[in-house]
């Protein structure tokens, strides 16, 4: 997926000018930045964009609470009747829910809820999937357990995931680049592919971003 | 609801009866003001009539027919114009003008327009109305912008939205609306059987009984219709208990 001169503009701020950011299939991109400078946005154009087929995982969880969590998994699915159950009945087993395919979002823990959105995530049939901070709220050792599942879900599927963070252990966990954004209008700072130094180096393009944003 | 609140409930009820029997003693005329024994008492007698029982099934049917009418009409206009702006101001004079206009105008105008039985199902359709239209439109409106962005990503269809999460968002405020729009339901049907007379009815049957000064029937007429008006609210209650049970959790994030 490419996005290539990109132009954004918020209540006469020019947040984005001519913005180019390639994100090449099956990688897994974080992207850091101050707080406020135009993340969470870089993600929404992409997603509400109705030319790209995209899914995502929000904060929040966002799932439908009068329905059970299968159903929630469901009505993203495509297919006959059968083959979006079985569909919806797979992923949660893939992130060890499918004991509670009946159970609504009300009777899961925050960290369940947001396991059942990773799984819909993943059950929508498309080649690029956002994360915007998704294990933020989320306590330390859900934290770890999330991110396993994404992990483990990103090996077998091998999705383009771009997901934005500001937390540099979490994206020295799962990502293999880390894109540092920062300025008015947005550019990329520090393009890091995953080596050597990969949290050091963050954490230094970080502290630039502040400054310069 | 405790047994404390159950115990002030009754013992309120209780102490309404017991004024209610000393005021009936004191005045010492049953054409003013009955007994509440001797309208317990002819409740019972025109239990046992067959034309009583006419009078309710065409009352009931009255009702039920106003409720559903007004129930769809409601939920077409309700739905539109909590979705569009343009349509909710378009509606917007409607409703203020049939709010505005009393009971007894709609009546009296329905009166020279069709016949009697038709009278009472038509203005309890124009007094529920607006109650019920703007409880589905405030429903509709507070849908959870999340579940709409959440539905835009995953390429939702307009018609999947509205039925997975539109609908489901506004059905608490539509099954409260309709609650309070089937209480004014059976007051208005009664009212409007009153002044139009149509051959079976509760209205009737008030009517005939006020005219023939009989006062006993009059009240225990009153109390079938407030008895019909609880049956019907407490049935809706448990209907908004079993929609409302997995609907206490609006931010599955918290």
């Amino acid at each position: 997926m490419k996005i290539q001169n990109m132009q954004f503009s918020y209540k006469s701020n020019q947040i984005y000018k001519d913005f180019t950011i390639e994100f090449p299939t099956a990688s897994v991109t974080a992207i850091l930045g101050p707080s406020g400078c135009g993340k969470t946005t870089l993600l929404n154009i992409l997603a509400f964009n109705k030319a790209n087929h995209v899914s995502y995982i929000f904060q929040e969880p966002r799932l439908l609470p009068w329905y059970t969590i299968c159903k929630n998994l469901y009505l993203v699915n495509t297919g006959n009747k059968s083959e979006r159950i079985a569909r919806s009945r797979m992923y949660l087993e893939k992130v060890g829910l499918l004991n509670r395919a009946s159970a609504y979002p009300s009777d899961l823990s925050g960290g369940e809820r947001q396991r059942v959105s990773i799984a819909r995530a993943f059950s929508y049939t498309s080649p690029v999937l956002l994360m915007d901070e998704p294990f933020q709220s989320q306590d330390p050792a859900t934290k770890l357990q999330l991110i396993d599942v994404v992990k483990k879900l990103q090996v077998q599927e091998k999705r383009t995931i771009v997901a934005v963070t500001h937390d540099i252990n979490e994206a020295s966990a799962f990502a293999d680049r880390a894109v540092v954004l920062g300025g008015r209008p947005v550019q990329i700072l520090l393009d890091i592919p995953r080596g050597a130094n990969f949290e050091r180096t963050i954490s230094e393009a970080l502290e630039w971003a502040k400054r310069i944003t | 609801m405790t047994k404390k609140d159950v115990a002030a409930g009754l013992s309120s009820t209780i102490l309404l009866v017991f004024l209610w029997r000393i005021a009936a003693e004191s005045i010492n005329s049953p054409f003013i003001l009955p007994d509440p024994v001797s309208v317990v008492y002819d409740f019972f007698i025109i239990l046992r009539d067959t034309l009583f029982i006419k009078n309710i099934v065409a009352t009931c049917t009255r009702g039920v027919a106003a409720f559903g009418i007004s129930f769809i009409l409601s939920a077409m206009l309700g739905i539109m114009s909590g979705i569009s702006k343009t349509i909710a101001s378009a509606i917007s004079p409607w409703m203020t003008l049939i709010k505005s206009t009393p009971v007894v105008s709609f009546i009296l105008i329905a009166l020279l327009w069709f016949g009697s039985s038709i009278v009472p199902i038509f203005v309890s359709v124009l007094m529920t109305l607006p109650v019920m239209t703007e409880a589905i439109a405030q429903g509709v409106r507070s849908t959870d912008t999340k579940l709409l962005e959440m539905s835009y990503v995953y390429q939702f269809s307009s018609f999947k939205r509205l039925l997975y999460i539109r609908i489901p968002s506004a059905l608490p405020f539509f099954l409260a609306g309709s609650g309070s729009s089937l209480g004014l339901t059976w007051k208005v049907v009664v009212a409007g059987e009153i002044l139009s007379s149509p051959r079976f009815g509760i209205g009737s049957a008030m009517q005939s009984a006020k005219v023939q000064l009989e006062t006993v029937r009059v009240f225990s007429l009153t109390a079938t219709a407030i008895f019909l008006s609880l049956i019907t609210d407490f049935l809706f209650q448990k209907l908004v208990e079993v929609t409302r049970r997995h609907e206490t959790d609006k931010e599955p994030g918290k």
